[in-house]
């Protein structure tokens, strides 16, 4: 049994999660938009390519012994909330003890992906963690948290959240955008990725070098 | 002579659209009777009586064209004075809005008993304020019996529980067998199923999975009572199309279907749950204010679909056990549904594919 969303928005819920996926998941081109809580992974394995995370209240994710590859995505995280279990505002909250299935295997690996957070938020909150539980590849966050490799706000430069081209999702005649952050000119995110899905979360090529991220600066539509 | 051949291949051409749109294997109709008072020269008079007795010529012919030419003028069904459909034909009112057959609220005054194999189309009428004790307020079809509603209405009208309360299914409809029910521009309305069973379908039961549901540019609505758990349309094929499903204190959908289609249709401000199985969503549908929409086990697939303030969203939870079923959904948006910080399972906003209890655990730590 698996659950496959594509090219899809989940906005404005006010639930303490959006999305309670099941044991095998693949997300590919959503956008999270303005809700509550994100993404709950209970066990199983998740795939998240091109997702975006924007303007979520608490964790964006929260993953228990869930494996998951969270790769050309990018978590923008701005509100200091508490995470819904009173734990101090994270983007990622990854639940791993020697409970669970593979415990010391990493379960969460970061590709090309980028989480962009303010000071009084931590980019992961690892709850029990065990070593090494998060990985990233080319993956750029803003603090040391995810134990992954952290850089200066000022080197992300994610433009705002915005309609940036692509197609429109939803009933027709009610369609509506999906909501993207793009990198801005000189930022850091373009042309520092490898490996990335030959498309953007718009159905865009990317082109090699390719940027981190959902979406690819200076990209063209198909 | 030249009329009644006009007429006749009037009929015929319907049909024959019918059966291509839908594939639903109705009957063609190949005699022509006038109900307004003359079938074959006889005339009836704009009562029950008249009514009964050209349903009864038609009956004997199997096939056949009643029109009921009767505007204004209320035919009242007397208790247990339901006709039984034993071949096929069509009873035409010309108009819903002045055609009406009447139950007047009085018990047992189901209209029509449809047998096996028989098929039905009523056009262009309205059936309104039947109460029957048992399964089927307004109509109760037996078998593969079919029936066809086009232009016309099925409103306030009840299945009446004798005291079990597994009976009272079908408030306007119901079906015992593999029987067919085609909606096309008409409307359910306002009916209620007494039995306390979430399958009790307020505007159509085939509890046993074996009936099947078309509607085709029509409206469900205000079928159920507010807390009862009676569904609105129980039935082992459910396809909807151009139609609006709107503010059914029942729940809005109960379906144990082996299809489950809804195209260009909208559901908006119905309560309760939703049981889709195998159910395939597909182009256009809009979801709005709906309570759970509910999936047992099954597949599921959404396209080019909006979801929008529904209280809670699709689950795929098994009670016991390893649950089962995949859902797709492709280009479609899902806005501010689910659960508020006030509800006590809030993650409960949108579950898929998850054991029940699995949400709790987190909330323990």
């Amino acid at each position: 049994m698996t659950t496959t969303i594509q090219n899809s928005i989940f906005s404005d819920y006010v639930s303490q999660y959006t999305l309670n996926v099941g044991k095998s998941f693949t997300l590919t081109n959503v956008s999270f938009v303005n809700n509550r809580g994100g993404l709950l992974a209970n066990g199983g394995t998740g795939f998240l390519d091109n997702v975006t995370f924007s303007q979520t209240g608490t964790e964006d994710i929260y993953a228990g012994c869930a494996a998951l590859t969270i790769a050309n995505s990018t978590i923008s995280h701005y509100s200091t909330r508490i995470t819904n279990y009173g734990q101090a505002p994270a983007a990622i909250a990854n639940f791993t003890d020697v409970t669970c299935p593979s415990p010391g295997v990493p379960n969460i690996t970061l590709k090309n992906t980028v989480i962009d957070a303010p000071r009084a938020v931590k980019a992961c909150d690892r709850i029990y963690p065990v070593p090494n539980d998060i990985v990233g590849e080319n993956s750029v966050v803003t603090d040391r948290s995810c134990t992954i490799y952290a850089a200066q706000r000022a080197l992300i430069m994610l433009g705002p959240l915005q309609d940036n081209g692509g197609q429109w999702v939803g009933a027709p005649g009610r369609e509506r955008p999906l909501l993207t952050h793009l990198p801005l000119p000189g930022s850091g995110l373009i042309d520092s990725g490898s490996n990335c899905s030959p498309f953007d979360a718009r159905g865009f090529s990317r082109p090699a070098p390719c940027d981190r991220g959902a979406v690819e600066f200076g990209a063209t539509g198909p | 002579m030249q009329t009644n051949r006009m007429k006749r291949l009037g009929v015929g051409l319907a049909v024959c659209t019918a059966v291509a749109v839908s594939s639903w294997p109705i009957k063609a109709s190949h005699a022509q009777y006038d109900f307004h008072l003359t079938v074959d020269g006889t005339t009836y008079s704009c009562d029950y009586a008249g009514l009964s007795a050209a349903i009864d010529a038609v009956n004997e012919v199997w096939n056949g064209v009643i029109t009921l030419n009767c505007p204004g003028q209320n035919i009242y069904f007397p208790a247990n004075g339901a006709k039984t459909i034993r071949g096929g034909f069509v009873l035409d009112g010309l108009d819903a809005n002045t055609a009406r057959l009447d139950g007047a609220g009085g018990v047992d005054t189901r209209f029509f008993i449809i047998e096996p194999n028989a098929s039905v189309i009523l056009r262009n009428i309205t059936l309104q304020n039947a109460k029957q004790t048992g399964n089927g307020g307004a109509i109760l079809i037996k078998g593969q019996g079919q029936l066809g509603l086009e232009n016309s209405v099925i409103a306030y009208c009840e299945a009446m529980t004798n005291g079990d309360y597994r009976v009272g299914k079908g408030g306007a409809i119901y079906m015992e067998g593999e029987g067919w029910v085609v909606l096309r521009s008409s409307e359910l309305n306002g009916n209620f199923a007494h039995a306390f069973a979430h399958d009790a379908g307020a505007a159509i039961a085939a509890p046993w999975g074996l009936g099947n549901v078309v509607l085709d540019n029509s409206k469900l609505f205000y079928n159920g009572k507010s807390g009862h758990p009676g569904s609105v349309i129980v039935a082992k094929s459910v396809q909807i199309t151009s139609s609006h499903v709107e503010n059914n204190p029942g729940y809005a959908i109960v379906s144990e279907a082996d299809i489950f289609q809804i195209e260009s249709s909208l559901f908006q401000n119905n309560n309760g749950v939703s049981f889709i199985s195998n159910g395939l969503i597909i182009n256009n549908s809009l979801f709005q204010g709906n309570g759970t929409i509910f999936s047992r086990d099954r597949n599921i697939t959404i396209t080019h679909s909006e979801f929008n303030g529904n209280r809670r969203m699709f689950s795929q939870i098994r009670p016991w056990g390893v649950p089962r079923g995949n859902v797709v959904i492709d280009t479609s948006v899902f806005v501010g549904n689910g659960y508020d910080d006030t509800e006590r399972y809030p993650s409960l906003a949108m579950v898929m594919t998850t054991p029940k209890g699995t949400q709790v655990l987190i909330f323990v730590m």
